[in-house]
């Protein structure tokens, strides 16, 4: 315990902390322009300067600590009188330019020169002069305003670890700018525009558009764009959103985003979104009222399932849906027509990558709260890029490898190179056989725990992979691989980081397995990457062919008929077809109508001409979106949906936590739910909701997860499963998984050639970034990447372009070279013209039903 | 009744009284104004019509869209409207004023830092629709043609306000302002 | 006296291993790792030898400091970052003597238990590279350096790193960052570096000259070291005389001689014979002397009481011909150049009163630039990050104190 005064106020603080701290805690404010709670104190602006007595000097009250019995002073005249001479220097160089600086009224240099003076200014030479920089599309940078903090060098450096910032030249010459040069090359999270105290680096996208005075209202929401739900304020004026800010230290987030949370928004007022719905006459889709939208869907449907039967008919639900819109959806599939041809997104590799661990290891096994990777001793990255997934998670990775933890990663990742121990960039069967060699090793030097006798039968049955067999098979080297075994080993509570691309493969199944088997053995935290804003929330909303809502199979009677009583609906007890079956089923013509909800299938899918010639098969598609996606082009009827801001709803993040989703402009449109439950209505089923909040409800009455929750608990940000009480299903069923025979999969895989690969970019997620010019505008062009040796033997540049060719088709590209790639995989992100879905064949995983992308030979014809 | 009362009564010095106000009235200065053939001159400071101030170089308006006048607004009837334009300059796209709404305080004009917005001495303005009142940037240029002009302005500020702007002296060499005298 | 920091120095191969030894070269070494490291440290702390870079604190302990703190691995680092103007005492061992500085590294490691040293040298000094980079592969190969040195069982690797030019990173913390590889600015203190230094481990860094006396400490013993010079700063030390005299140079004399002595008996009186007008006692960022003050005994604890400091000990004497508004002019410009920018009174103040001096000096000057001056230093002062700051303030300070009269006719006769 240690007591302080601070102001002849009596303090007591337990730990030893900074004056700064310990006086903000008893609520005196002492200003500052360098400190920042989430970076090291670093103590260059001197406005903290106190006085403490019995020292001669006055003390930086940010670096300072406390001692017993310290007497600090903090508003003395001699402390006002060093405040306003620190300000008078500031100021020197700072252009007066407050009248239309974007930074005025919530600049903290403005706020302390109003409070501190000095009103007039006595310096008479001339002023240090540096042209504003706008190089980059969406960073401005006005160096004159620059109060050298260095708060956005750190950030860049200490938290997102992209160390793309740094001070140039020296003492007052000295400017921030990117090693770069004048346009960034980085991750564009824009962290650094959170913490600048002046308008030195400022957001390009609402530049001179408002003034932070005329700012109406500001509405706390959840970022529409990956499964990490972090938190955004959104600021409107009228009717439009000005711009996105963070909160520091609020949210799950704690204030740090992302470049799609925060460049990503303008995608709502993009031009080209849809107003009206359109029905398709005479070949042609052209516009039409609601009310003849929703009839026309409604009578199309009944006749349909008059004369095909219901399970004619399917449903597809986005990501980007809310809790509440999926709820509604399936109820109508389920209730209304009478199919369980429902499912979502998910499906595609989130879904199966859950349900097969939670088969193992119970449900809610892959619910962990994300800062928990900062406090692991070790991190196992797998399948998928965190940094460019999910990129919040990402840098609690980067967060975690600073504080000593060591990151073993399979797969491209490229956020992680500078920090990643090991690193081995497979292509899709070495992963299966890596993976398989490393539980095989990992087996003799971890004895297992005995928790789980039946799992456990399954581990040991695994056949042996020697590390040398898999070494010879992948290429990589023993030592490095026997190095890696040594690392996992010595992890104590390690995270294991899992994304979709390996789910996405032919061997898919058996890698989940052994992911599974070295969850076990290294007792690891499961952690699954989400693309999307609610796959975990259409996973519990059951939006699954053969679940109900809250993870319950249908085809135990006992959940169905009780899910029965309470909604008063009959629900059929035969599974439906998954996302991927029921393309197949368009493809051969047995699915008539399917109901898309604001997903591009085309777009999301491998080989496009399959998905695209199955939709042309389907006799009546009804799109539901923002835009007129390519998926849409096919539709009969195309209903326009609302933004992520423009309407109320929950979302479930992938650590399962819900929150809520607020409106915060008016959109031109009908809610998702209000449109099914119209035409549910005309059906004959009428669900009588009158707003998210009685959706909500019903979604608490049904679905035993969501339990007793009420909106005002989701408000508070803490609501993360399990809910209220203990996790449902602890049963366990690992009958019936298959050992899988990797020694024959050795022996079949065939090396030769080169694979593509998907990677998961971070500026082009397959969702909505792609109608943000924002987003757009800082990686515009389509690339493949590809080793130095391949480029080098094709004697390829950067930038050059290659026709690149698979027996599903061919693209031209440009080319980037990477040195951490090995001969035989080239990358190609998912772009919308030009992305890896063009050139890849139509092949599913057998067991796990996600589409696989492996096995595309690609040839570079330059 | 007095005596002094039928004096008066018999006399009727009442009337001649007031026949002799008259008659002096008849002969000096009449107080009262011919209006409307006859204006009444405004005074300096006067609070008329708004308008905004014509830069005399550029020929544009000289606000910059700081948005001040609409923060110190007691009536909020001011909107600014800005944007950034194709060579990084702040632009103003809109500015208009509800003059309905208006009170007249003159806040506006004791807030701005660049003498940009000014109640001109026109005072006479009439309608019978109420857009006519809902002055654009356009309007209030246009304000400033015909009430105001230079000249006129010169006085009217220097004797009234005592603008602020005046006081904004700054030595060459400065990194401020840049942005005014090239903005479109 | 007989000279100890620069002894045999006449030899043009004094740089040489083999002449050393001949001159009794690293038989201190020998002796002691006769001693145990404990007794090393105490005979230092006996000997009164304070550090040498300018704030002279007590090296012995410092040492005890790091060898208190419980962590390994322990650094020791050489600060030859001899970057003030008119200081180039340093130069002068590790030109000529570099093994008595490799010496005195080694018994220091061996002192406080370091494996691994680094001499961060001045960038502009490449010949100075040079021969330390063959006098250390000589010490190699006579095994005074390397894992098993005299096969004692004891190991020191040394490294020689080279500056960037920058003036900060003589200051300790900001060279530790640039040995890092960061960006030359200081750290905050406390944590000191004998806690958390290079890589934050315990760290020692001393000054060239400073671990150039180590040997002799040995050698003569820590009371019979304590006998030189004046009795509350002893040693011997090194002043580089420069400016307006005669035979300006570096002079290795004991602590304590007068500025009279070095200027007049030394270095032969002013250049001309002309009037002395000021002394810069300690390098420029020392405030400068006026002639009537140059009997003071230059050591650390009397040099203060006139209002001065000892810094690196480097006498710059101007004669009556010097505009001291000139000087004072291009001291402030020194700063302005070598403010790291981390602070914000040293990167706008000094560059500030830089400009204000440079607008008298150009003519410009107006009545009120010298309170002005003297309040803009006054607001830097004490408000600083690191001392650099500081001294830019004072030293403008004490140009103004002593010579306002020149300022004064500057601005009434432009």
């Amino acid at each position: 315990m240690i007591t302080i005064t601070i102001n002849e106020k009596k303090i007591t603080l337990e730990k030893p902390v900074t004056i700064l701290e310990a006086a903000r805690s008893a609520g005196i404010h002492i200003p500052t322009l360098c400190h920042e709670d989430i970076l090291e104190p670093y103590g260059g602006c001197r406005l903290c300067l106190v006085e403490v007595e019995k020292v001669p000097r006055l003390l930086s009250a940010c670096t300072q600590y406390i001692t017993e019995g310290m007497v600090v002073r903090t508003e003395t005249e001699r402390v006002i009188e060093a405040r306003r001479a620190i300000l008078e220097f500031l100021l020197i160089n700072h252009p007066l330019d407050c009248s239309f600086c974007d930074k005025a009224g919530e600049c903290d240099l403005q706020d302390l020169a109003m409070k501190y003076g000095p009103a007039t200014g006595r310096f008479a030479e001339g002023k240090r002069k540096h042209p504003e920089s706008y190089d980059d599309p969406l960073i401005v940078r006005n160096m004159e305003r620059c109060v050298l903090c260095s708060k956005c060098v750190r950030m860049c450096e200490d938290v997102q670890g992209a160390s793309a910032l740094c001070i140039t030249n020296r003492g007052s010459k000295s400017y921030v700018e990117p090693f770069s040069g004048g346009r960034y090359n980085c991750e564009y999270c824009g962290n650094c525009l959170t913490v600048c105290p002046v308008g030195a680096i400022m957001s390009g996208l609402h530049r001179h558009d408002y003034r932070s005075w005329l700012i109406e209202r500001e509405v706390e929401t959840v970022c529409s764009y990956c499964g990490v739900g972090c938190s955004l304020l959104l600021q409107i004026r009228g009717n439009s959103l000005i711009r996105t800010v963070p909160k520091i230290g609020r949210g799950l987030n704690r204030g740090l985003l992302c470049s799609k949370g925060r460049f990503g928004y303008d995608y709502i007022s993009n031009s080209e979104r849809l107003d009206t719905p359109l029905i398709r006459r005479n070949g042609e889709l052209q516009p039409a009222a609601w009310s003849e939208a929703i009839t026309h869907i409604a009578r199309r449907l009944k006749e349909i399932k008059e004369n095909h039967g219901s399970d004619a008919i399917a449903g597809i639900v986005s990501g980007r849906c809310t809790n509440e819109d999926a709820y509604v959806f399936q109820k109508f599939f389920r209730g209304a027509i009478g199919t369980n041809n429902i499912d979502s997104v998910a499906s595609l590799a989130y879904g199966p990558a859950q349900r097969f661990f939670e088969r193992i290891f119970g449900q809610g096994v892959t619910a962990n709260d994300i800062h928990g990777i900062s406090n692991s001793d070790g991190i196992f990255v797998i399948g998928g890029d965190p940094t460019g997934i999910n990129p919040v998670l990402g840098l609690q990775v980067r967060s975690a490898c600073k504080k000593g933890a060591p990151v073993v990663v399979m797969g491209y990742a490229e956020g992680l190179k500078r920090f990643s121990k090991h690193a081995f960039i497979t292509n899709s069967t070495t992963e299966t056989v890596l993976l398989a060699s490393l539980v095989s090793e990992i087996k003799k030097k971890k004895s297992l725990p005995g928790e789980r006798p039946v799992f456990e039968e399954i581990i040991s049955g695994l056949q042996p992979v020697p590390l040398k067999d898999a070494s010879e098979m992948s290429g990589f080297g023993l030592n490095d691989l026997v190095d890696t075994v040594d690392t996992l080993s010595n992890m104590i509570n390690p995270s294991i980081i899992v994304g979709r691309d390996i789910v996405q493969t032919s061997t898919g199944h058996m890698s989940l397995l052994f992911l599974a088997a070295l969850a076990y053995l290294l007792n690891g935290r499961i952690y699954l990457l989400s693309e999307l804003p609610n796959e975990q929330g259409l996973l519990d909303m059951g939006c699954q062919p053969d679940m109900l809502p809250s993870g319950r199979p249908l085809t135990i009677e006992t959940f169905r008929t009780r899910c029965e009583e309470t909604l008063g609906i009959a629900i059929p007890s035969t599974p439906g077809l998954n996302y991927v079956e029921m393309i197949e089923a368009a493809h051969a013509g047995r699915i008539k109508a399917l109901y898309v909800m604001g997903e591009d299938t085309v777009q999301g899918l491998p080989d496009r001409n399959y998905v695209s010639d199955a939709l042309r098969n389907v006799e009546f598609l009804v799109v539901q979106d923002m835009f007129l996606t390519e998926t849409a082009q096919y539709a009969d009827v195309v209903l326009p949906s609302l933004s992520w801001a423009e309407k109320e709803g929950s979302y479930t993040n992938l650590e399962r936590r819900v929150q809520l989703t607020k409106k915060a402009v008016e959109g031109e449109g009908i809610e998702e739910w209000k449109i099914i439950s119209e035409m549910s209505k005309i059906l004959g089923l009428d669900m009588g909701y009158r707003s998210v909040t009685d959706i909500f409800t019903e979604i608490v009455r049904i679905s035993h997860i969501y339990r007793e929750i009420t909106y005002n608990d989701i408000t508070s940000g803490r609501c993360m499963w399990p809910y209220k009480g203990g996790p449902l299903r602890h049963d366990v069923h690992i009958e019936g998984i298959e050992l899988p025979d990797i020694v024959s999969v050795m022996k079949n895989a065939d090396e030769s050639g080169v694979q593509v690969r998907r990677e998961a970019h971070l500026f082009h997620s397959q969702n909505a970034s792609r109608y943000s010019p924002a987003l757009q505008s800082i990686s515009p062009e389509p690339y493949v990447k590809m080793s130095e040796t391949l480029a080098g033997r094709l004697s390829l540049r950067d930038g050059e372009h290659v026709k690149v060719v698979t027996e599903a088709g061919s693209i031209t590209l440009s080319v980037h070279r990477d040195p951490c790639l090995p001969e035989n995989v080239v990358l190609i992100p998912p772009f919308e013209k030009g992305g890896i879905f063009e050139i890849t064949k139509w092949k599913v995983n057998p067991v796990t039903k996600a589409p696989a992308l492996d096995g595309n030979r690609v040839i570079i014809e330059t | 009744m007095t005596f002094k009362h039928l004096v008066k009564t018999v006399f009727l010095t009442e009337i001649v009284k007031g026949m002799a106000l008259t008659l002096k009235t008849m002969l000096t200065r009449p107080v009262t104004r011919q209006y409307p053939k006859e204006k009444r001159p405004a005074m300096p400071g006067f609070r008329g019509l708004h308008g905004l101030v014509r830069d005399q170089q550029t020929g544009e308006a000289r606000c910059v869209g700081c948005g001040l006048c609409a923060a110190i607004c007691p009536s909020k009837c001011i909107y600014i409207y800005t944007a950034d334009s194709l060579d990084h300059k702040k632009i103003v796209e809109r500015y208009e004023i509800e003059a309905l709404r208006c009170v007249f305080c003159g806040l506006c004009v004791e807030a701005c830092p660049y003498s940009a917005v000014i109640l001109t001495e026109h005072y006479e303005y009439s309608d019978y629709s109420r857009e006519a009142f809902y002055m654009t940037k356009e309007k209030l240029l246009a304000n400033w043609d015909n009430y105001m002009g230079w000249e006129k302005n010169m006085e009217y500020f220097k004797k009234f306000w005592h603008p602020t702007a005046d006081d904004f002296g700054f030595p060459k060499n400065q990194a401020v302002f840049r942005g005014k005298q090239n903005a479109r | 006296m007989e000279r100890v920091l620069l002894r045999n120095t006449e030899s043009p191969h004094s740089a040489d291993i083999h002449e050393y030894i001949k001159g009794g070269g690293y038989i201190s070494l020998h002796k002691a790792f006769e001693m145990k490291p404990f007794d090393v440290i105490d005979e230092v702390r006996r000997s009164g030898l304070r550090g040498r870079g300018g704030a002279g604190f007590p090296t012995g302990m410092k040492w005890s400091f790091a060898v208190a703190d419980p962590q390994t691995p322990k650094y020791l680092i050489c600060n030859a970052d001899e970057g003030e103007p008119g200081t180039f005492k340093d130069r002068g061992i590790l030109e000529k003597n570099p093994h008595l500085l490799i010496e005195g590294m080694v018994i220091s490691a061996y002192a406080i238990e370091a494996a691994w040293g680094y001499i961060y040298l001045r960038g502009e000094y490449p010949r100075a590279k040079d021969v330390l980079l063959s006098a250390i592969k000589q010490a190699y190969e006579k095994n005074y350096l390397g894992d098993n040195i005299l096969g004692k069982g004891v190991g020191f690797h040394l490294h020689v790193h080279c500056g960037a030019g920058a003036y900060i990173c003589g200051e300790e913390t900001a060279l530790i960052e640039s040995l890092e590889g960061k960006r030359g600015q200081p750290r905050i203190k406390p944590p000191f570096p004998v806690n958390e230094g290079f890589s934050l481990k315990p760290t020692i860094i001393n000054n060239v000259e400073t671990l150039a006396n180590i040997p002799c400490i040995i050698e003569i013993g820590g009371d019979a070291y304590s006998k030189i010079g004046s009795p509350e700063c002893p040693g011997p030390k090194l002043y580089s005389v420069s400016g307006h005299v005669k035979r300006p140079g570096v002079y290795e004399l004991p602590m304590g001689v007068t500025l009279r002595e070095i200027i007049y008996t030394h270095c032969g009186g002013i250049l001309g014979d002309k009037k002395l007008k000021a002394v810069i006692p300690g390098g420029i960022s020392t405030p400068v002397l006026t002639p009537d003050k140059i009997d003071c005994p230059m050591d650390f604890r009397n040099l203060p009481r006139v209002g001065s400091l000892l810094g690196s000990g480097a006498v710059i004497a101007f004669d009556e011909t010097v505009d001291m508004v000139n000087v004072c002019l291009r001291i402030t410009k020194f700063f302005e150049h070598e403010s790291c920018g981390k602070c914000t009174p040293c990167r706008e103040g000094v560059g500030w009163m830089r400009a204000i001096i440079e607008r008298i000096c150009g003519g410009a000057g107006r009545n009120g630039d010298l309170d002005h001056l003297m309040e803009v230093s006054s607001n830097i002062l004490g408000k600083t990050f690191c001392p650099l700051g500081d001294s830019a303030a004072t030293v403008v300070q004490s140009y103004l104190g002593n010579f306002r009269h020149e300022f004064e006719e500057k601005i009434k006769n432009r």
